[in-house]
């Protein structure tokens, strides 16, 4: 544990006759006692969320199956447009720039994707994948939350999980451990009397329960946070232009925090807009797009650098959707889809099985791979950790997706 | 809270003597003896009072509920439901081709861009309008004079969520919001069925293309799954069927049509029950379900306690509602008046959402802000109206707060003091070495809250507030002395909801006392310099609205 700052009795200042304003400052500055020697870059996570439910068959297209497109007739992918990379799958046609990544052999896909008893719920299915569990957030906190526990045991101070968004994912949600969250990096400050706020909001209890106390954390974790994260991404010079659309300048401010060497472990991103139940075929397209730019300029902007040869990126969403389409031209709440690894560290290729299109269960895909085995993977392989405390049961890794 | 006030020490004393431990004074109440208007009833006090007023309105100041506290708890209560619920409307559903002024014409032409390129269908002149009438809405909550019904329509705002985002135009908004304020304290029944049939959600859930054949589950499943009965108590078998009981319910225009030949009049098996429903008879056997009485009983108590309350206290209130035709009304009277409302665990314990925060704090510093400053600051900090997230509506309680909303709070409530320039928030001048309007383009194609609040600003907008004079008034009559200390309790027992240690007020008190030796103003001379007084008091009352205290009500 890093003790400077945390120990100071804030009346010494008083005592002592050194203004609050400059005592204060040393609190903010001790997030960097971790910053990492550039040439040892520690492993890191991007996990970025599809939030609403992403249609996994229009994302990698079953173009081999006649059923596909029997099925999807008015807003599947066409045939002639599918980005074909194998006999049976191929990608989106707005994913121009990641099938080129999985043609380098740095995506792994894994196949039908999903957890047994199916919810059709959004919000009680984002509840199972951001835990890991069936019991959703009755379980605790989010698997994030409690990586970032294991991997810092001893360390409460210095956040090591990000998001990049104003909606904090319950995936980062720790009880012992401070998260960080921000979207606007300049606006991540306060204008005035940030240390006075700080002074007079009052040293929170250790665990305690009291939401005052909650919040003084907070604050705190907010006044330590705030120089890091404004220079870092003010500083940053992305080795490839980001374009503008939200998505886009997530990826580019979540690179500049992991390039910045501030002690970042997990960042965190979400792209919203996926719940397509109207008019599918326009808006997945949209979204297809914005994914392949933000995360293939992500990924340009990674690799080749000793920080960015260390992220792995995760990639998931809360379920697919319905095999048959609706008469809005979109698509209901399904179960399996595809997740998808990517960056240096990946071995490239398809892992899993895709389910079948004929055999469904209530008109719904059946999952061939339980998406604990892609955390596991992910907390075994890269972090070098049990998963099984974690995730809160045995899951097997799958094999060989990371080197 | 002044009753908390009367054990602080001296700041300086407790500095010097470094006492052990933070001094945790008592913080029953000194207001005058308890009027003890029922045997069961709860203690009526300032401090019920003032609990009162921050769950049934907007918190207000002091005066507000020394008002409250002589009406007694059932004077108190009835008080939230006097209000008509027919308040005219502004006429901005008849202007939606004007044009408002507050979005520049980069931004029209970025949002025709937009438009082209299929991104999205708002319409710029019908977002004027929904601007227009924000302010209208924003108004009433910062005058309270019905606060109660405009909170219960940020509630149903929240359930039975539509988003502009979505809608695409603000005309069915305001219909939407006309609706639920209409309808906020009555029964549940007809809120149902109206919003079933309203142009907005039909639109929002795509029901108004759910058709035989190929049924659309949008509307069905969150009919079920957020609006009634909630996750659990209903099968995906019932959701498939209760969408075809839905067919047809569409739109012509901008008002609700039921679409015969779309609708699908086979049998239908529905939560046990089989016939040949519609929508209507969906909702009739929902109503029936002992699921719907107690998944909105749990979601009223948690709302307005800021906790989950316990299975037995749920299902209390569920029979109640039960019993009462789902009067909500009805409801929140009983909940107002029930001790359990006013215990320790609920008093002083609930984070206030982004709009109840500025609305707050505009009424407890009488500030008249803008609509549009509190839509937009409400934006800036996780709710927006009109706009909600997702069609789960806004998550309550410490969701609201990180450590980026933390901070926003309190630039927000600068803005609203006129003490923060926005673009401090949208071009970082300590580390950035980029073009500030290059900075502030990247900034609009995220959200429009800053942007927005920049041409606030830039349009002349200042706070009319006078709180040296309100100060003054308040505690310096006849030109008496007030010293550091008593100023600086004074605007913690104005601004904050809830009680507050001793030593919460100790740095503002060092604040305070720095900022006026600074202007060479001898203690308790301060209130006698209005004009140099003001800055360094809303300067105190900025702090004060930062506080962790000030997040709860």
């Amino acid at each position: 544990m890093d003790t400077r700052g945390q120990g100071i009795d804030r009346r010494g200042f008083i005592v002592g006759g050194v203004t609050v304003f400059g005592g204060l400052y040393l609190l903010g500055r001790h997030a960097r006692a971790d910053k990492q020697p550039i040439d040892t870059a520690p492993r890191t996570l991007l996990l970025v969320e599809l939030s609403g439910g992403n249609d996994g068959l229009s994302c990698v297209v079953p173009y081999g199956d006649d059923a596909y497109f029997r099925t999807r007739e008015r807003v599947g992918v066409k045939a002639d447009e599918v980005l074909k990379f194998d006999d049976y799958r191929g990608f989106h046609p707005n994913l121009k720039k990641l099938r080129e990544v999985y043609g380098d052999g740095h995506m792994a896909i894994v196949e039908g994707t999903g957890y047994p008893n199916p919810n059709h719920s959004h919000f009680t299915s984002q509840d199972i994948w951001h835990t890991a569990r069936a019991t959703g957030r009755a379980s605790g906190d989010g698997w994030i939350g409690r990586t970032i526990a294991k991997l810092y045991e001893n360390d409460r101070q210095v956040p090591h999980a990000v998001h990049v968004g104003q909606t904090l994912p319950f995936s980062l949600k720790s009880g012992t451990h401070p998260v960080v969250c921000f979207d606007e990096p300049p606006a991540y400050r306060w204008v005035s009397n940030g240390d006075s706020i700080v002074e007079a909001g009052g040293n929170p209890e250790p665990e305690s329960k009291s939401r005052l106390d909650k919040i003084r954390s907070v604050v705190r974790n907010a006044r330590q946070s705030s120089e890091d994260v404004r220079r870092a991404a003010a500083t940053y010079q992305p080795r490839v232009e980001y374009a503008n659309d939200p998505f886009s300048q997530d990826l580019r401010n979540a690179a500049a925090l992991l390039q910045g060497g501030i002690g970042c472990r997990v960042l965190s991103v979400t792209q919203g807009g996926y719940d397509t139940h109207e008019d599918q075929k326009r808006r997945h397209d949209i979204l297809m797009a914005d994914l392949d730019r933000g995360l293939s300029t992500f990924l340009a902007d990674m690799r080749g650098t000793t920080v960015g040869d260390n992220v792995l990126v995760l990639v998931f969403s809360e379920f697919g959707r319905r095999v048959a389409d609706n008469a809005s031209m979109g698509t209901d709440h399904g179960t399996a889809g595809p997740m998808f690894l990517m960056g240096t560290p990946v071995k490239g290729g398809v892992y899993g099985k895709h389910p079948s299109l004929t055999e469904l269960y209530e008109g719904d895909l059946i999952h061939t791979t339980d998406f604990r085995q892609v955390y596991a993977s992910v907390l075994e392989r890269w972090f070098s950790l049990d998963s099984e405390p974690i995730l809160g049961a045995k899951y097997d890794p799958i094999q060989g997706c990371l080197a | 809270m002044h009753f908390t006030a009367r054990t602080l020490l001296t700041p300086l004393t407790v500095g010097l003597l470094c006492v052990a431990g933070p001094a945790r004074a008592a913080t029953g109440p000194v207001a005058a003896d308890p009027v003890a208007l029922a045997e069961a009833g709860p203690r009526w006090d300032a401090r019920a009072a003032e609990h009162l007023l921050n769950r049934a309105g907007f918190g207000g100041s002091q005066a507000d509920v020394d008002k409250l506290v002589k009406l007694g708890l059932a004077g108190a209560v009835d008080s939230f439901f006097h209000a008509s619920a027919a308040v005219p409307m502004p006429d901005v559903l008849g202007e939606a081709t004007l044009h408002g002024g507050l979005d520049t014409p980069e931004e029209r032409l970025q949002m025709v861009t937009e438009r082209r390129e299929g991104n999205t269908g708002l319409q710029p002149e019908l977002i004027v309008s929904l601007n227009r009438y924000c302010d209208w809405w924003v108004e009433r909550m910062v005058k309270s004079e019905d606060p109660l019904r405009d909170r219960m329509t940020i509630f149903w705002h929240g359930h039975f969520v539509s988003s502009v985002k979505d809608v695409g135009n603000a005309h069915d908004m305001i219909r939407q919001n006309q609706f639920l304020r209409a309808n906020a304290l009555g029964r549940f029944e007809p809120l149902v069925r109206g919003i079933g049939r309203d142009p907005a959600m039909l639109r929002y859930l795509n029901n108004d293309t759910n058709v035989k054949g190929h049924p659309n589950e949008n509307w069905a499943r969150e009919l079920m799954e957020l609006f009634s009965l909630g996750d659990g108590n209903y099968t995906e078998s019932d959701i498939k069927e209760a969408a075809r009981a839905f067919t047809g319910w569409s739109r012509d225009g901008f008002d609700f049509e039921y679409k015969r030949l779309d609708h699908d009049f086979g049998d239908k098996r529905v939560l046990s029950v089989n016939g040949n429903f519609d929508g209507d008879a969906i909702i009739d056997i929902i109503l029936t379900q002992p699921a719907c009485g107690h998944f909105m009983a749990q979601k009223l108590l948690a709302y307005f306690e800021g906790v989950q309350p316990t299975e037995a206290r749920t299902e209390d209130y569920a029979e109640f509602l039960r019993k009462n035709q789902y009067d909500i009304g009805k409801l929140l009277r009983r909940l107002f008046q029930d001790p359990a409302f006013y215990r320790d665990e609920v008093v002083g314990t609930r984070v206030a959402a982004p709009v109840e925060y500025l609305v707050g704090a505009a009424r407890r510093l009488h500030i008249d802000p803008p609509g549009q400053m509190v839509l937009n600051a409400g934006d800036v900090l996780g709710q927006r109206l009109f706009w909600p997230p997702s069609v789960k509506g806004w998550e309550e309680g410490l969701a609201w707060i990180t450590t980026s909303s933390m901070m926003q709070r309190s630039n927000m409530v600068g803005v609203l003091l006129g003490l923060v320039d926005v673009r401090a928030l949208m071009h970082d001048e300590e580390f950035s070495t980029g073009d500030p309007m290059a900075a502030k383009a990247k900034t609009a194609s995220r959200t429009n809250g800053f942007n927005h609040l920049y041409h606030i600003q830039q349009m002349g907008w200042t706070p009319s507030v006078a709180l040296a004079e309100r100060a003054r008034s308040a505690l310096a009559a006849g030109g008496k002395q007030v010293g550091d200390e008593a100023l600086t309790r004074w605007f913690a027992d104005e601004l904050l909801a809830i009680p507050y240690q001793p030593e919460t007020t100790r740095e503002p008190y060092e604040w305070l006392k720095a900022q006026r030796t600074q202007a060479g103003i001898a203690e308790g001379e301060l209130l006698q310099q209005p004009a140099a007084a003001e800055p360094i008091l809303r300067g105190l009352a900025h702090l004060i609205l930062s506080l962790p205290e000030a997040q709860l009500n």
